[in-house]
């Protein structure tokens, strides 16, 4: 990924909305995620919470609508050769900012590409994790977040389907395309790009960046905790291994 | 032509009973001799489904009535299995069993041993082995296209049938007694997870392993007033490695009909078998009953998934008269599924020690 544009889109729309840095801004990838260079300081961004479909599954949650969560299932595969502790910290995270609460417990096995488990939250809400990078290689990520609650259920993925859908599918003799445009201000940028370059953007505007480097240290302590379970084969209390 | 199996269907309130009310009158080797009724509204909607085919009120009314009767199938509450296998047993009449002949070990030991002593045929009924979808998935992992595999995740999520069969809402009728939950938990073993053994089945046919680690959790139930649990996740490891997850939850509302009907489902879909196996070289996802068709008709004009059935009873069938006929042993017999039924105890106790255990 060339993130020589995206930071250019970046900078574009901090000129836009008169929203200015501490020094020189840049976005990088790294094998371990997503970080926002900002005049020299690293900040690890959550490009994840600017993908539109977890704002709307977290705000319908929020707002009571739905009642009282039960369950959050949380299933992602993705291509081989990548890296699967960054996938575990972006699904972590999502378990605790969808269902607005610390998890409590974690236990985890883990085999090769995979790993499964079951994350208890403070509440008693269970979340379940499916991960893995076994797709063949190139293939987009395949991912799935139901919560179950009193009320319903509510998906990012339609009933009775078993992939992600796109918004534009494109058929000729030569090709089998597929398009997913969700920012008409980032347009051209793939959903991935647009969910760090909104992040970036939301992290200088809000002044989030000391915030963001707290909530990676937190991550970490979960991965610990997942890693000491797997290991260990016992379920571990997140707190206890902070502590640690 | 063969001459046809006579059987019986016993006491018709198992939630596949009406399954078998087409099965045992279409098949050719079977001829469908009577019938037991558990009480009087299965009775009545038995006789006004079925017409033609006696109903008694007893199991021993029936069978007196009609000593050519071969075969059984117990379609019971979980709590009246043993007896009716020892009514069958001592009768010489072979059987096909639900999908949980009992969760008490020294009871399902009593079982094999009743069994083995009369010489019969005894099934159990888990009818994914029948699944065509199944079938392919089972061969794609056998292919090594997917390389060694590592991962099983399954998920069996349905609607509660407890409102048109409330036995499964009884804790002492589903699971054999009242067996709390965990310290501190209103609630008592019995409910979803009593309902969905296929997948701890499936995954020891996949894997062609057993069970070595399990660890389950409970969620809070989304029917508050349910006395058994309704949300719950299974995950751990089976001896040769393989990690998995299995999700055998309640998680799909209804509407509280007194009998399974159209409008039934609230949540569009009723029932979501899905399986994903990880390999180091791919990944297997699979719909198990899929695709469908989806519509918005009556009674309630509300989105629904409407499933285009496999019948896997033909099959199940099938092989319940072959080993009837030929003497053998059926491939899910009692000796196979006690391991299953072992791990889905083990879950229990993982819920109520809030540790893994070690099968």
């Amino acid at each position: 990924m060339n993130w020589e544009q995206g930071t250019k889109m970046l900078i574009s729309l901090m000129e836009k909305y008169g929203v200015a840095a501490n020094g020189s801004t840049a976005l990088e990838e790294r094998e371990d995620g997503f970080y926002l260079n900002e005049g020299g300081q690293e900040i690890p961004l959550l490009p994840w919470r600017q993908e539109r479909r977890f704002i709307e599954m977290r705000a319908l949650k929020e707002s009571g609508r739905a009642g009282l969560p039960s369950t959050l299932r949380i299933g992602r595969m993705v291509a081989r050769g990548s890296s699967l502790m960054p996938q575990l910290r972006r699904e972590l995270d999502l378990c605790e900012w969808l269902l607005g609460e610390p998890a409590k417990t974690v236990y985890a096995a883990a085999n090769g590409p995979a790993v499964n488990g079951i994350v208890t939250m403070e509440s008693g809400t269970v979340c379940t994790l499916e991960v893995s990078t076994a797709l063949g290689k190139g293939s987009e990520p395949i991912d799935r977040h139901e919560i179950n609650t009193r009320r319903g259920v509510i998906s990012d993925r339609a009933v009775d389907t078993q992939v992600p859908q796109d918004s534009i599918y494109l058929f000729t003799d030569t090709e089998k395309k597929t398009f997913t445009d969700v920012d008409f201000e980032l347009y051209g940028l793939n959903a991935q790009q647009v969910s760090v370059v909104r992040e970036a953007f939301e992290v200088l505007k809000g002044g989030l960046q000391q915030s963001r480097i707290e909530r990676s240290a937190e991550l970490e302590h979960l991965l610990a905790a997942v890693n000491a379970s797997a290991k260990q084969n016992r379920c571990v209390a997140v707190k206890e291994e902070k502590e640690q | 032509m063969k001459k046809p199996i006579k059987i019986a269907l016993l006491s018709l309130n198992h939630g596949h009973t009406r399954k078998y009310y087409q099965v045992l009158r279409e098949n050719p080797n079977l001829e469908f001799v009577g019938a037991s009724a558990a009480d009087a509204g299965v009775k009545a909607l038995f006789q006004s489904t079925v017409p033609g085919i006696p109903v008694y009120d007893s199991d021993e009314a029936l069978f007196d009535a009609h000593p050519e009767i071969e075969a059984a199938v117990l379609a019971s509450p979980n709590s009246d299995h043993l007896r009716q296998v020892r009514l069958c047993a001592e009768r010489g009449i072979h059987i096909l069993s639900m999908k949980v002949p009992t969760f008490d070990p020294a009871e399902y030991d009593e079982m094999i041993r009743l069994v083995d002593q009369a010489g019969i045929v005894c099934q159990v009924e888990l009818e994914l082995h029948y699944n065509p979808v199944m079938q392919r998935v089972k061969e794609l992992e056998q292919s090594g296209r997917l390389g060694t595999l590592r991962s099983f995740a399954a998920t069996n999520i349905t609607l509660s049938p407890v409102w048109a069969f409330p036995w499964q809402g009884d804790p002492e009728q589903s699971f054999g007694k009242k067996r709390p939950l965990r310290e501190g938990d209103e609630r008592w073993c019995g409910g979803a997870l009593c309902d969905h053994p296929h997948i701890f089945d499936m995954i020891r046919w996949v894997t062609h392993s057993e069970f070595d680690t399990i660890y389950a959790q409970v969620a809070p139930n989304l029917r508050e007033d349910l006395q058994e649990e309704d949300m719950l996740a299974v995950s751990g490891r089976m001896k040769n490695g393989v990690v998995f997850s299995l999700d055998p939850s309640w998680s799909r509302m209804e509407e509280r009909l007194p009998a399974p009907g159209p409008g039934w489902e609230v949540y569009p879909k009723r029932m979501q078998v899905d399986i994903t196996l990880v390999g180091d070289n791919g990944v297997v996802s699979a719909d198990l009953f899929g695709p469908n068709i989806y519509h918005n008709a009556g009674p309630d004009d509300r989105y629904t998934v409407q499933y285009t059935y496999f019948d896997e009873w033909i099959g199940l069938i099938d092989e319940f008269v072959d080993c009837i006929e030929n003497k053998k042993q059926p491939k899910i017999n009692l000796r196979w599924h006690r391991n299953t039924i072992q791990a889905m105890l083990a879950c229990y106790d993982s819920i109520a020690s809030g540790q893994p255990v070690k099968l």
